[in-house]
């Protein structure tokens, strides 16, 4: 009765997206002990175009994402494609296969930032690389990256956190005010 | 990350020490102890029994089955919702004017009956350290995903830090702590869902990923008859959980009791809400996790922006210790008030009680440990399975028994373990059949221990007219003030 994700396992994988002027280049290699095919879910997004760069099958078009079919060799199978348009978040080919347990498995370099742009807005977490690059290492393969990208202060993360900050503020002040008039039901009580 | 998650658990951890000081120095007596001294109002209470219903089981297992099966998990909450209303309407009320210290202490009372009681808090104590299981291993999954530490170490610390706040402060202590940390989930998964949205980029090219990685993920990826099944292994559950029915004792009367219980409603409505939210939206960003039980903690550690992060952790840690702490408090009492107190020491002292309840509150603790490091199934898998038990011998003599003056003390122990041995043994044999069958293991056990609470209650002797006046007292005549 209850699911369990597909057995096979792909042992790491190294994503590098390079940034261009109106366009991106992604090539992904995922490395696994040799199965026949490796097939990958690729999110379509509005507003993009997908080039495929290297020999796969031909793409299963669905509404939200295409699947795509490609052939390991020696124990690496890679893909490459360009993209056009709408370059606020990447695709990333995600197997159909889950990734071996274990940290550092997935690396993600994305190169041409815009020298000074501010990261804490991407997704996955990126860290700065030098001025012009940045790099991800998250635990497992995100379906897209969203790169930094130009804008204002107050940016979803910054709001959610000023939330927070907001919310313990608040629960602060209700507290002391809490307290202070019980203490006074309690003076009157003794009437003080 | 690191930094403001280690602050914010700092934090956390002092303000949750500092309650249990506190209430330490009101906690005198054995009712101090397990009922707060009865004076816990409609808004604390809600939130009181919101964080006890939700769990371990939510926070990751509600979240990681969100994460792999989609938008239908989510109706299981009606169960949950019809549940808590049988309680407000048919439990709650009675057991409060009762009030009892703990749920083996109704059972032994209606019924007349000390082997009774006795089998009611062994039977407690069996089921929850299932449950018990659950939320160990959840802690386990938080750990390993976040911190990188063995699931023992992790285990070992929730275990000590839940421990020694419950054996602090007893209820006082846990009610307000309570308090606190249904005000951290609810806080931590309502700001996390709009990150989660905007990083995604809204909702309408997420979905249609969803929809095309399988089109049972917006849809019905477990029937309506399945789905049945496990809303009335919650419901009937929740209708004569335990671990609830023992915070009604110390809420200050009958209608503070209803009050908290709409509360409640309203606490798990936002929370089941932004569960499904959030384990839909970590399917969109991360699509194939290797365990649907690491959503949360690494959509907490890796997705949202480090405070907000920290505060979720912090809110699923809250939710575990706080479930945890329910269940060990009713499981000391069932050890130390209804089989220690009634049938080993008869004339215990308060004092004595207290430090026994306290010592069994340590043991059982660590019993589950054992079998949450052996991974039985996930966590939500491990959930229903507790539910189904409680459900299965509980919900007929509490509910039924408070309802229907004829049951007996032989209808109400065929009744707990007829139902609890046709679960199991469902449990053992049946499932592969479900499917061909349509029947699940908590509606063979409902079935038995209802019918062998009609049936036995029939041909035995009455309760002692004593007994039943507590729980059906005589209509008031008319005229009378």
């Amino acid at each position: 009765m209850f699911a369990v994700l597909a057995l096979a396992q792909v042992d790491s994988a190294v994503i590098q997206i390079s940034l261009g002027n109106g366009e991106a280049t992604v090539v992904a290699r995922y490395y696994l002990p040799a199965p026949d095919s490796l097939g990958l879910s690729l999110m379509r997004l509005p507003g993009q175009a997908v080039r495929m760069l290297e020999g796969t099958t031909a793409p299963d078009t669905l509404a939200g994402l295409q699947r795509v079919t490609i052939l390991p060799r020696a124990g690496r199978a890679e893909i490459s494609f360009e993209l056009e348009g709408d370059l606020s978040r990447i695709p990333i080919p995600v197997p159909d296969m889950t990734l071996t347990p274990g940290g550092g498995r997935v690396r993600i370099h994305v190169a041409g930032v815009p020298p000074g742009r501010p990261l804490d807005n991407t997704f996955p977490r990126l860290a700065a690389v030098g001025t012009t690059a940045a790099m991800a290492t998250p635990s497992s393969l995100p379906s897209f990256v969203r790169p930094p990208s130009r804008h204002g202060m107050w940016t979803t993360n910054r709001i959610a956190e000023l939330g927070v900050l907001a919310l313990i503020g608040l629960a602060t002040l209700s507290w002391i005010a809490r307290r202070r008039s019980q203490r006074r039901v309690g003076s009157a009580a003794r009437g003080e | 990350m690191g930094l403001t998650l280690g602050i914010v658990l700092a934090v956390y951890f002092l303000l949750v020490l500092g309650i249990a000081i506190a209430s330490s120095f009101h906690t005198k007596t054995e009712e101090d102890f397990i009922a707060a001294g009865r004076s816990i109002g409609p808004f604390v209470g809600g939130a009181v029994l919101a964080a006890t219903q939700i769990s371990a089981g939510t926070v990751v297992g509600t979240l990681g089955r969100h994460y792999l099966t989609g938008v239908s998990w989510w109706y299981i909450w009606f169960g949950v919702w019809a549940g808590w209303l049988v309680s407000a309407f048919f439990v709650a009320p009675k057991l409060r004017r009762f009030g009892a210290l703990t749920v083996p202490d109704y059972i032994g009372t209606r019924f007349g009956s000390e082997p009774a009681r006795a089998l009611a808090a062994v039977l407690i104590v069996v089921s929850y350290t299932i449950y018990l299981v659950a939320q160990f291993q959840a802690s386990g999954e938080i750990a390993l995903a976040i911190f990188g530490i063995e699931p023992l170490t992790a285990m070992l610390i929730l275990v000590g830090s839940t421990a020694l706040y419950t054996l602090l402060g007893g209820v006082r202590s846990s009610s307000y702590i309570e308090f606190l940390q249904t005000l951290i989930m609810v806080s931590g998964l309502m700001i996390a869902v709009p990150v989660l949205v905007s990083h995604a980029g809204g909702f309408g090219t997420p979905l249609r990923f969803l929809a095309s990685l399988d089109d049972r993920l917006l849809g019905w990826y477990y029937g309506p008859r399945a789905l049945l099944a496990f809303g009335i292994s919650f419901g009937l559950s929740i209708a004569a959980a335990p671990y609830e029915m023992t915070r009604f004792y110390s809420m200050r009367d009958e209608r503070t009791v209803k009050q908290a219980i709409a509360v409640s409603i309203g606490f798990q409505f936002i929370i089941g809400l932004s569960v499904l939210a959030i384990g839909l939206f970590t399917r969109v960003l991360f699509p194939n996790l290797a365990s649907a039980d690491q959503a949360s903690s690494i959509m907490a550690f890796e997705v949202l922006p480090p405070l907000v992060g920290a505060l979720l952790i912090v809110a699923m840690l809250s939710a575990i210790m706080s479930t945890v702490n329910s269940i060990l408090l009713v499981t000391g009492a069932s050890v130390a008030h209804d089989l220690y107190g009634r049938f080993l020491r008869r004339n215990a002292s308060q004092r004595h009680l207290v430090l026994v309840n306290r010592i069994s509150i340590v043991v059982l603790a660590l019993i589950p440990l054992y079998f949450a490091l052996q991974k039985y199934g996930d966590v939500q898998a491990i959930v229903v399975e507790q539910a189904k038990f409680i459900a299965s011998f509980f919900f007929i003599p509490v509910v039924i028994g408070l309802n229907w003056r004829r049951g007996t003390a032989a209808g109400a122990i065929a009744s707990m373990l007829g139902g609890f041995l046709a679960c199991l043994t469902w449990e053992l044999t049946g499932q592969e059949t479900f499917d061909r069958h349509g029947i699940d293991a908590v509606e063979i056990g409902v079935a038995t221990s209802l019918v062998l609470f009609l049936i036995v209650s029939r041909f035995t002797r009455p309760v002692p007219a004593a007994n039943v006046r507590i729980f059906f007292p005589p209509p008031k005549a008319a005229g009378d003030p």
